[in-house]
């Protein structure tokens, strides 16, 4: 299983690779911006599994614009987003309304997660 | 600009104040032109005319204050300006009905009364009680001109006085009366208002502070979990690590229900919880700059 996480905290995408590697066997890449991802699509656009989170900075583009480009750049796996912010927030609102995309907020215990990936 | 200390609230009472002292000046000082020229005209200078002149020129200077002091407005600089031009009124009153009654001529009494009582419950500002103790003085007055006065015996006067000068007191009451009414709930609304405002910053501040906790918990949580994998014999310590996290998180959940209160503005509404706690740290020194002195010298004081 390949996944790629991008999440602006290198420390949580790294671990999140760590984990899933360490529970799932899964090989796993991660990226801090919207720009890594887009210099290096390789890891994500054959990926079985994305994860994203849906702020990676003020005044940077987010996990939508990222959910996006991956679409329109032929990418067909699993996406998966996660969040810090409320529910209430307008970029989690536009998360939650695309449709198979599950939102996952943070904090999600470790257990929970592997169930839901 | 809201000055520090100041609610939007006290603001608008306290501009509104000022306004109407000013209108009140202006109102006065037409009044006694008006009269004063159509005195003059009739009578001449007399007592009256004279008493009038020195009420303009006390209307004027009163004017000249205020607008002096338009840029630091109080309510109660604004009501010592109502009792400067309301104290030479019963005098003013009084001569102005003797005179009329002097002269024989057919004429309305009291009408200065009326327009005076009115004015008063229209703009008087601060406590209710001062325009509500001037009318009634003002009523008072009439009566007394009339029954001791010798207005009632004045041939030259319409019969219906006193009582319509004592109607027109009940209904400046009763316009007063309601007025208060007015700006009691106008404050408790306005309280109400920035009550609800106060929580809707205090609720994106806690959003704010749960947003930027979430990824660190995560990263706990996540270490935590691969700790407790890698390292079974540490599970007791691993365990104690993990029941911190897990209230942690109980505390971020319990932050979540202020996402309700909070309205995005725009759908590209980048909430930056960062920028949100420094501009309540910037709020803090500001507030902490003026009201600093204040409470060291209470300080001072209590020691």
């Amino acid at each position: 299983m390949k996944v790629y996480i991008l999440e602006d905290s290198a420390d949580l995408g790294q671990l999140l690779c760590e984990f899933l590697s360490l529970e799932k066997g899964a090989t796993c890449a991660s990226a801090t911006s919207f720009a890594q991802l887009v210099e290096n699509p390789e890891p994500a656009l054959s990926a079985d599994l994305v994860v994203l989170d849906v702020n990676l900075g003020t005044g940077q583009p987010s996990g939508i614009d990222a959910y996006e480009w991956l679409r329109a750049n032929g990418y067909r796996g699993r996406v998966i987003f996660l969040t810090g912010h409320g529910a209430g927030h307008p970029l989690v609102k536009k998360a939650r309304a695309m449709s198979g995309v599950p939102v996952l907020e943070k904090p999600v215990e470790a257990d929970r997660l592997l169930e839901l990936l | 600009m809201v000055r520090p200390g100041n609610t939007p609230a006290h603001e608008a009472e306290t501009e509104l104040a000022w306004r109407s002292a000013v209108a009140a000046c202006v109102v006065t000082a037409l009044g006694q032109i008006g009269f004063g020229a159509l005195g003059l005209r009739e009578f001449g200078i007399t007592p009256v005319l004279i008493g009038q002149v020195i009420h303009l020129l006390l209307a004027t200077i009163v004017l000249v204050a205020l607008l002096t002091t338009a840029s630091r407005p109080s309510v109660r600089r604004a009501v010592v300006a109502f009792f400067v031009l309301f104290a030479p009124l019963p005098v003013l009153l009084w001569m102005s009905q003797s005179e009329m009654m002097t002269r024989g001529l057919p004429w309305a009494p009291f009408s200065g009364h009326k327009l005076v009582m009115i004015a008063l419950a229209v703009l008087m500002p601060g406590p209710w009680a001062w325009p509500a103790l001037f009318i009634l003085l003002t009523a008072v007055l009439a009566l007394l001109q009339f029954y001791v006065g010798g207005l009632a015996s004045a041939p030259n006067t319409w019969t219906g006085e006193p009582w319509m000068t004592v109607v027109y007191a009940v209904m400046a009451l009763l316009l007063l009366g309601f007025r208060a009414h007015h700006r009691e709930v106008g404050r408790r609304y306005a309280q109400a208002r920035a009550q609800a405002d106060a929580l809707t910053e205090m609720s994106r501040f806690f959003l704010a502070l749960r947003d930027l906790q979430n990824t660190p918990i995560q990263t706990l949580e996540i270490d935590s979990a691969i700790l407790e994998r890698r390292h079974p014999e540490s599970a007791d310590a691993i365990k104690r690590m993990r029941r911190s996290i897990g209230e942690l998180r109980d505390i971020s959940r319990r932050l979540a229900r202020y996402d309700r209160i909070v309205q995005w503005e725009t759908e590209s509404d980048r909430f930056d919880p960062e920028a949100a706690l420094q501009w309540l740290e910037r709020m803090h020194d500001e507030l902490n700059e003026v009201e600093g002195p204040r409470r060291r010298r209470l300080q001072r004081e209590n020691a």
